[in-house]
C-alpha cells in the first residue's frame, strides 16, 4: 500500500463502507494508483477465499427444560423416563413389596371388611380349605416305585390332622355360640375373661394344627422330588452302564481278534 | 409471522421457556459457527454454544436491551471461547483438517515444502481455516463477526470495547496477513 492512502479508509472502502466525499476522495487516489488498486484486489480475494470455510454441521440437540423443583432450570440431556423415577429407593421398595407378597401368599395372609369392622386372618380358612394345595396335591399324585410305606403313614398322618383341624373349628364354633349366650345372660366380667381365654387357646391349637399340616405337604413335595430325581439319576447311570459294558465288550473282540491275527501271522 | 427477538426476550423474561428455545433454535447456528471459528474444535465449540444460552439464559433477567439480542450473545459467546483459548494455553485450531493424513503428507513433502503447504492445496477452504488460526486473537475475532456475521463496524467496535478505527486497522492487518498466507497455500 502506497504512503498517501490511509488503510482505514482502503478497509472502510472494501466494505463499501466508505461514503460521500471521503469515498470519492479515495476513488480519485486509486485511478491513479496501481499499488493500491492491488492490494484492494488481493483484499477482495481473500474475502472470497474466506466465504469457502464453513464450519460442520453439527446436530443440535439441546434445550431448555423447565426442572420440576424449587423453580430452577437447567439444560439436560434426553433420558428415558422410566430412569427419572428409577432410583435406588425405588428398586428397594419394589423389592420389599415382592418380598410382603410372596410372604402373603405363604402365609395365606385374608383381609376381610365386614360388619365388625376390618379382621386380619392367617392360615386357610374353611372356605379355602375345599381348595387347599393338599387336595390339589392329591389329584395329581403320582405312584412312585419306591417309599410307599413312607407316603402311606403321611397320608395318615395328614388325614389325622385334617381331622383335629375339623373337629377344633366345630368346637370353636359351637363354644363362640354358648360364649355368646352366655355373656349376653350373665354379663359378668369373670366369664367374658374365660370366654376369652377359651377362644384364645382354641385358635391357638387351630393354627398349631394348620401349620403342621403345611409342615407336611411341604415334607411330602420335597420328598417325592427327591424321588423323582433319583430314579432320574439311576436310570441315566444305568443307560451309561450299558453303553460302557458294550463298548468294553468290542474292545475285547477286536483285541482278540488283533491277538489271534498276530499268532497266525 | 415470527416473533422479534425483543419479543422473545421480553415473552421469556416473564418466564416463557418456550419462547427462549426459539431464540435458541434462532442463533445456535450463528453461535456455534463463531464459536467453531475462533477456537477450531468442534465439539468444544459446541460444548461454547450451549455453555453460551446456559449464561444466556441465567442473565437474562438483567438484559435490558441496551444492546441487540445478538450482540449481547455474541459477546457471552466471544468471552467464552477467550476462556477457553485461555485454559487451554495454546493456539487455537493448528489442527489437521479431517481426513487428512498428516503421517501420509509427510512422507510427500520435501524440504521446501510445509504440511500446512500440502493441506491448502487441497482445499482452499482449510487452508483458509489454518491461515485464520495463526492470526492473532483479536485479528480473527474481528474478522469473523465482519465477515461471518455481517455486523457493523460500530456493532464490532461496542462488542470488543475498542474505537472503531481499531476494529478497521485490526480488520486490515488480518486480512493483509491471510493474503499473505493463503498467496503461499495457492502455490
Amino acid at each position: 500500500m502506497c504512503n498517501q492512502a490511509d488503510k482505514v479508509d482502503l478497509v472502510s472502502y472494501l466494505y463499501d463502507d466508505l461514503a460521500g466525499a471521503a469515498r470519492a476522495a479515495f476513488e480519485q487516489h486509486l485511478r491513479g494508483c496501481a499499488e493500491c488498486r492491488d492490494e484492494l484486489e488481493a483484499m477482495r480475494t481473500v474475502r472470497a477465499d474466506l466465504l469457502t470455510w464453513t464450519p460442520p454441521e453439527p446436530e443440535f440437540a439441546f434445550r431448555l427444560i423447565a426442572e420440576p423443583r424449587a423453580g430452577g432450570r437447567v439444560l439436560r440431556p434426553q433420558v428415558p423416563a422410566w430412569r427419572r423415577w428409577f432410583t435406588p429407593a425405588a428398586a428397594f421398595a419394589a423389592a420389599a413389596v415382592l418380598v410382603l407378597a410372596a410372604a402373603a401368599g405363604l402365609a395365606r395372609i385374608e383381609v376381610h371388611h365386614g360388619p365388625d369392622g376390618w379382621t386380619l386372618r392367617t392360615g386357610s380358612s374353611a372356605d379355602a380349605a375345599a381348595d387347599s394345595p393338599r387336595v390339589a396335591f392329591a389329584a395329581r399324585d403320582v405312584n412312585l416305585p419306591a417309599d410307599d410305606g413312607v407316603f402311606a403313614a403321611l397320608e395318615r398322618r395328614i388325614s389325622a390332622l385334617e381331622t383335629t383341624v375339623h373337629d377344633t373349628r366345630n368346637v370353636r364354633n359351637a363354644s363362640m355360640v354358648s360364649a355368646v349366650s352366655a355373656v349376653s345372660a350373665r354379663a359378668s366380667n369373670e366369664e367374658i375373661l374365660k370366654v376369652v381365654r377359651e377362644l384364645l387357646a382354641q385358635s391357638e391349637t387351630r393354627q398349631k394344627g394348620e401349620l403342621a399340616l403345611r409342615i407336611a405337604q411341604v415334607i411330602r413335595d420335597v420328598d417325592a422330588q427327591r424321588v423323582a430325581d433319583l430314579n432320574r439319576v439311576q436310570q441315566g447311570i444305568g443307560r451309561i452302564d450299558a453303553t460302557v459294558a458294550d463298548e468294553a465288550a468290542a474292545h475285547r473282540e477286536l483285541m482278540s481278534y488283533f491277538l489271534t491275527s498276530s499268532k497266525q501271522k | 409471522m415470527s416473533s422479534t427477538d425483543e419479543e422473545l426476550v421480553a415473552r421469556s423474561q416473564g418466564g416463557d421457556m418456550d419462547s427462549f428455545n426459539q431464540l435458541v433454535m434462532r442463533w445456535e447456528r450463528p453461535i456455534y459457527a463463531l464459536a467453531y471459528r475462533t477456537i477450531g474444535r468442534e465439539e468444544d465449540a459446541r460444548d461454547v454454544c450451549q455453555e453460551t444460552f446456559l449464561r444466556a439464559f441465567r442473565a437474562l433477567k438483567g438484559f435490558k436491551g441496551q444492546a441487540k439480542f445478538s450482540s449481547w450473545l455474541y459477546r457471552i459467546a466471544l468471552n467464552l471461547c477467550r476462556d477457553w483459548v485461555r485454559r487451554e494455553r495454546r493456539q487455537p485450531v493448528a489442527q489437521a483438517p479431517e481426513g487428512v493424513d498428516l503421517f501420509d503428507l509427510a512422507s510427500e513433502t520435501t524440504p521446501s515444502e510445509s504440511i500446512e503447504d500440502l493441506v491448502a492445496r487441497q482445499e482452499i477452504g482449510r487452508a483458509v481455516a489454518r491461515a485464520m488460526a495463526q492470526l492473532p486473537e483479536e485479528q480473527r475475532t474481528a474478522i469473523i463477526l465482519k465477515e461471518y456475521h455481517g455486523l457493523t463496524f460500530q456493532e464490532i467496535a461496542d462488542m470488543l470495547d475498542c474505537p472503531l478505527s481499531t476494529v478497521k486497522t485490526r480488520l486490515y492487518q488480518g486480512l493483509s496477513v491471510l493474503r499473505r498466507q493463503l498467496d503461499r497455500s495457492h502455490v
